[in-house]
Parts: C-alpha cells; structure tokens; sequence
C-alpha cells in the first residue's frame, strides 16, 4: 500500500517553475538547426547581398570623383562647359580687370602730360573712360585685328574698388614729388 | 561580415566631401584669389612739414638772419624725410615685388632684375643723406631738383615695369580660364554633331577670332614687359587684351544660346 501511495505521488512531480521557463527561453533564443544545403545557399546570397551594396557605394564615389574626366571624354556630361553660372563668374572676372586696367592707363597718362606740361590737368584726376587725349603711344604699329568693339551686354560693368595698381605707392610718389617741388623753387 | 547601414553611412560621407570640395573650386572660379591692390606698410608724413616750411616763410615777425636760419632747417629736415620716404617706398614695392609669382624662367629673371634695380636706388638715397646737413639754402634747392629729375629717369620707369609686370601676371588666371572653356566647349560641339550647323560655326568661328586677337595682345604685352623701352607700351596693349577677352565671352554666351535652341527637347 505504501508503494501504491508512492507511486501516485509521482504523478504530481514536475520541474521547477524557474527552470522551465528559462529552459522555455532557451529554446525560444535558438535557431533551428537548418539542413546544410540550406544554410549554405542562404550564405551566399547574404554574401552577393553585401557585395553589391559595397560595389554600388564604390561605383558612386568612382563616379562624382572621376566625373571631371568624364565630362572629357562623355557628350552627356559636356554640357558643363555650357554652365552660365561659372561663364558669368569668369566674365565678370574680366569686367573688373578691365576697370582697373584703364584706371591705370588713365592714370598713367594723366601724370605724363602733367610732366610734358600740355596740359593743366592735375595727375590722376582724369575721369575714368575719358577719350580725351590719344595714348601716349599707339599700338597700331603692331600687326593685330582689332575685335568687334561692342561692350558685351551680358556682362555687368562692376568695379570691386577704386583700388589701381598700385594706389598708395602712387600716393606716396606723388607726396615725395611734390615736396621736391616745393623745396626747388 | 560589413553591414548594409555602414555602407550606406560611408557613401553619404563620401558624397558630402565631394559636394564641399566642389564648392570651394567653384568658389576659387568666381572669386579668384589676389587683388590687384598693392598696399603700403608704411605711410610718410610730409604735409605737415610742408606746412610748417609755408608758415616760416610767411612769418613777418622774425629777423631775416633768424629766418634763414628757420627755413634752413626746415629744408634740410624736408629732404632728411624725403629720402627716408623714399627709401620706405622701395621697401613696400619689394614686399609688393616678392609677391609676385611669374613661373617661366624669362620673367622669374626680370623679377630679379627689378628687385636688383629697386635695392640700387635705395642705395642711393642712403648714400645722399649724409650729405643733406652741409647744405645751405640754394644748396637744398638745387638738390630737391636734381632729385626730382633722378627719380623720374630712375625710379619711376622701375615702378611702372613692376606695375606692369603684377598686372599682367594677375591677368593669366583669366587667359587660362578662357582657354580652357574653349577647349571644352569645342569638344562639346563635336560630340553633340553640331559642327554641321552654319550657324554654330561661324558662331564658334567669332569665339576663337576674339580670343585670338586676346592671346595675340597678351603675348605682346609680355614681350613689352621684358624691354625698358616698351613700359608705355604696356598698358594699351593690356586693355586691347582684356576688350577681345570681354568680347570673347559675349560670344560664348550667344554660342550658348544658340546650341540650346538646337538641341533636341
């Protein structure tokens, strides 16, 4: 009888309430064990996965780095050469040469008919553009065709600065002159 | 094994150093790098001596001998100063000198020449100085002539051939630019099979015309450069440049014009 008892009592063993459920997580946490030729493709395609992101991301700084060359050697590029922002850019670059050029030619030429003395007009006080007087001397004798002479309207006329080449080494010329004037007369 | 977002997160890194590499070429395009303004560390004050010189010269309350003797002074004062402003502008223009960077071997040896040139007139005017204290009156005023008459024989022709030579080196840049848009847009125009079109061609025929005539005028310009002779000739040559370089462009911005409207849409 007390085996019988015994026996009936077994029907009520379990395991441990925290064992199970960790045993339950564990289980939960691994991956079924995948047939070996399944695992193997999708190895492969995971690898392919990876390369060709790593090949696309190569191809597009490839492309942005080498795109200089392209625009070489590719008419779909080319029209970079066609780009009005940087052609507006250059030629206003050559606008402002120009202003600061004549504004020492004129200057130029005011202090030497001011030293000729043909002249009353005080050095560099010459309007810039002024037609006025003819160049000191003229480059006619040299053999170059003269452009068509009309001022690009595309281009705006900007002068950074007044500034000549050279503003304040002429001011100090000009300073040091007319001391020497004034102590010789 | 790399994984897909740090991929990603380099190629956006990558990208974004190529866009602010892009910018600062484009930025260096339309601001180029360099003014031409030369500017003057030291400054020299003469006026007020200057003033002072008209007000000894004016003043009724002095005996003639205490007069002569304020305005000697004052004179010998003047031209101590003059030539100290003088030998301060030849310092500037060497700063200004060395500056320049020409790259062919003909013009790195004219920049040397000059500089040699600039050192020898302030050799000179160390050299006068000494002189300046011995003066009487009629002394000091033949002196301030002759000095005159020196610096303009010597000094002046050097500052306008080193005026020249930053002009004309600054200038470059804007040759370069130019030519190498020709070239591009040529190319262009070939690959686009436009070169059968009338109009294209005689407008690309203008194009390369001006910028002939530019190169032509700048390469004289360059040649007057290296002769003492040819200064005046200098700067008439420079605008003439610059014009056809202007016209040039106005022409790439028709040619622009016109290759858009045959372009297929």
């Amino acid at each position: 009888m007390d085996l019988l008892e015994s026996l009936k009592k077994l029907k009520n063993i379990g395991p441990d309430s925290n064992y199970t459920r960790n045993s339950k997580d564990f289980i939960l946490r691994t991956e079924p064990g995948l047939p070996l030729l399944l695992g193997a493709r999708r190895l492969f395609f995971k690898g392919l996965e990876s390369g060709a992101a790593l090949a696309l991301a190569g191809i597009s700084v490839i492309l942005i780095l080498g795109g200089s060359y392209l625009t070489k050697i590719s008419p779909f590029f080319g029209a970079r050469s066609l780009d009005l922002a940087s052609l507006k850019a250059e030629a206003q670059n050559i606008d402002i040469q120009i202003n600061l050029t004549n504004l020492n030619y004129v200057q130029s030429l005011g202090k030497t008919i001011s030293e000729s003395g043909q002249s009353s007009v005080p050095v560099g006080k010459l309007p810039l553009g002024s037609t006025a007087v003819d160049p000191v001397k003229s480059p006619q004798n040299h053999i170059i065709a003269t452009p068509k002479t009309k001022k690009p309207s595309g281009l705006s006329a900007t002068s950074e600065s007044s500034t000549a080449v050279p503003s304040a080494p002429e001011e100090e010329t000009m300073l040091i002159d007319q001391a020497l004037q004034t102590l010789a007369e | 094994m790399i994984k897909k977002p740090e991929i990603f997160l380099i190629s956006i890194i990558a990208l974004l150093g190529v866009f602010c590499l892009s910018s600062k070429s484009l930025a260096e395009t339309a601001y180029p790098a360099g003014t031409n303004q030369i500017v003057a560390k030291n400054v020299c004050d003469l006026q007020s001596q200057l003033k002072e010189l008209k007000k000894a010269g004016n003043n009724q309350n002095l005996a003639d001998w205490e007069k002569y003797q304020t305005e000697l002074k004052i004179r010998k004062g003047i031209l101590e100063n003059t030539l100290d402003c003088g030998i301060i502008e030849i310092a500037n223009l060497k700063t200004n000198l060395i500056s320049l960077s020409p790259i062919t071997n003909d013009l790195i040896v004219l920049k040397n020449a000059l500089d040699n040139s600039l050192s020898k007139i302030a050799d000179y005017y160390n050299s006068q100085k000494p002189r300046v204290s011995n003066f009487g009156l009629s002394e000091t005023k033949v002196f301030a002539q002759n000095l005159k008459n020196w610096r303009a024989d010597n000094y002046e022709p050097l500052l306008k051939r080193i005026t020249n030579l930053n002009i004309w080196l600054k200038n470059q840049t804007l040759f370069e630019a130019a030519r190498s848009r020709l070239d591009k847009i040529n190319q262009t125009v070939r690959a686009l099979k436009l070169v059968d079109s009338d109009k294209i061609q005689q407008s690309f025929r203008q194009v390369k015309d001006n910028f002939g005539v530019a190169s032509d005028a700048n390469t004289l310009a360059r040649q007057s450069l290296k002769n003492p002779n040819s200064v005046n000739d200098f700067l008439p040559l420079m605008q003439l440049s610059l014009d056809a370089l202007a016209q040039t462009y106005q022409n790439l911005f028709e040619l622009s014009d016109l290759i858009n409207t045959l372009l297929p849409h």
